[in-house]
Parts: structure tokens; C-alpha cells; sequence
């Protein structure tokens, strides 16, 4: 996988991760969402799919742990264990990340996904090496604030 | 009907097995394996009708399990259909390339999996 390296610009990246988030969402886990101005982003839950190839960086989803629980309870339709909870939240980090990639067409056959991973914590921060910058958008589901960012290394 | 679902995510292998079953694809047996190394050594020990693979999956991936089962002459005959998050159409070529008969992108409905999967296992009826 080779080509010059991709810019991602402020307006590529909203536009198509609201529609990518909406699509996720409300396909598996039957649930909207309402976009949102910048809040405080939550930080107990940090799910992160690293980016490879025309783009580098990180793609995260981040919440609180409450919020955790409900992305597992509704894309299984119930009570779910931790890890049950965490798995389902590294499959919504990859398909949001899947999904808001496919829209850019230099992306879309240019950019490798790695395997999710999830943390778990307090206090603690995301650095990737020489990142650029950093875009964020959050939105509320099912009552819970969630973020997704965007570390593009330059 | 028999089903292998392949897939590193638990939670997405119930969630597919969900799909097939709100699809009403006649579900009887329901095989689940976390790569590709562990649902080769499935396919040698149980015969199934349908296999449902995501491609990136430690160990072995869904791309080098697709070759393998062809390779190797392992399930003969029983349509592969590739369920993941990368779906450009490169992606779509390879995994056909290798011997998937179809190919689902995540995220995706039951409706979706009806479509894609009922005439494979209907022309194999």
C-alpha cells in the first residue's frame, strides 16, 4: 500500500464521521445520536484503532464507563459483562473507523485498520509520536457523552 | 443449517448469529471460532453449510483462512462469505479472489445478511 500521504481536512472529518457515527449507531445499536459542541471529553473508556498507510495516526472513541455498559447492553440486547462491554465497544471503535474511511476515497484502499484496543482507567492521556493535530467530535448517546478523536501523525 | 462464524469479536459472533437467525435462515448448529487457524481445524472435525468470516482477525486472517480452505480441500462446495469492516472495493476483489462467495460490510442489518447470504445456501438446497 503506497501513494502520498492524505490530508485530512476539519470539513472531511466532520462531515463523514457524523454520518458514519449515525450509520453505526443506529444499525447496531438501534440508537441515535445527537451531535454536540466541545465538552469535556470523557476519559474512563478509551477504545483506539491505529491507522496505517496514506494516513497514520489513531482513531479513538472515548466515554465514560457508564456509558461503556450501555454500548454493550444495546448492541446484545441486555445485561453484558465487562468484557462482553469492552468487546462491543472495540467493534464500535472499528466500524466507525471502517466506516468514516470508506467515505474518502483516498483512504478507502490507502489506509490500513489495526485491531482495537481498549483502556480503562483514570487520568491517564494518548500520545502518538509526532502527532499533527488532533479533531475531535463528540456526541450524546443514550444520555452519555461520547468522543471520537482523530491523532493524525504528520 | 450448519453455520461457522468467524470472528476475533465474541460479542460480534453473537451479534451475526443474531442476524442469520432474525434473517430466518433455518438455523440448526451454530459453530464459532476466533481466527483463522481455529476454524481450519473446526471445518477438519465438523461438516457445515455456511461460513461467515470477518478478514481481520489475529493469528490467522480472514483472507489467508479463505486460501487455506481452498488449498487444503477442506468444506468443498460451502459458500464463504466475508463479513468486515474493510470494504473498499479492492478489499471486495481479494477476498473473492480467494475464494469468498460474498461479502458484507460492517456495520450491517439482518435484512442485509438475508440478502447476501440466502441465495448461497439456497442454490446449495
Amino acid at each position: 500500500m503506497s501513494g502520498p500521504p492524505v490530508t485530512i481536512s476539519q470539513q472531511d472529518w466532520t462531515m463523514h464521521l457524523a454520518e458514519s457515527a449515525r450509520e453505526v449507531f443506529e444499525t447496531m445499536l438501534g440508537s441515535s445520536i445527537e451531535l454536540q459542541g466541545a465538552v469535556a471529553s470523557p476519559t474512563e473508556v478509551t477504545a483506539v484503532v491505529g491507522l496505517a498507510g496514506v494516513l497514520s495516526g489513531n482513531f479513538m472513541v472515548r466515554c465514560s464507563q457508564r456509558g461503556l455498559e450501555k454500548m454493550g447492553e444495546c448492541m446484545l440486547g441486555g445485561p453484558v459483562s465487562q468484557a462482553e462491554a469492552i468487546d462491543a465497544m472495540g467493534e464500535v471503535c472499528n466500524m466507525l473507523a471502517g466506516s468514516w474511511k470508506r467515505r474518502i476515497t483516498e483512504l478507502a484502499d490507502g489506509c490500513m485498520l489495526s485491531v482495537p484496543t481498549v483502556v480503562i482507567g483514570s487520568s491517564y492521556q494518548v500520545h502518538s509520536p509526532d502527532s499533527q493535530n488532533l479533531m475531535e467530535q463528540q456526541f450524546i448517546f443514550g444520555g452519555e457523552a461520547v468522543s471520537i478523536q482523530l491523532q493524525v501523525q504528520k | 443449517m450448519r453455520v461457522l462464524i468467524v470472528d476475533d469479536s465474541s460479542v460480534m459472533r453473537k451479534i451475526v448469529e443474531r442476524s442469520l437467525r432474525q434473517a430466518e435462515l433455518a438455523i440448526t448448529k451454530v459453530f464459532e471460532a476466533g481466527n483463522g487457524s481455529d476454524a481450519l481445524e473446526t471445518l477438519k472435525r465438523e461438516k457445515v453449510d455456511l461460513i461467515l468470516s470477518d478478514i481481520s482477525m489475529p493469528i490467522m486472517d480472514g483472507l489467508e483462512f479463505v486460501k487455506q480452505v481452498a488449498e487444503q480441500g477442506i468444506a468443498p462446495g460451502v459458500p464463504i462469505v466475508m463479513i468486515t469492516t474493510e470494504g473498499s472495493e479492492s478489499h471486495v476483489m481479494r477476498a473473492i479472489a480467494c475464494g469468498a462467495r460474498g461479502y458484507i460490510r460492517k456495520p450491517f442489518t439482518p435484512e442485509q445478511v438475508k440478502e447476501h447470504v440466502a441465495p448461497l445456501v439456497a442454490v446449495q438446497a
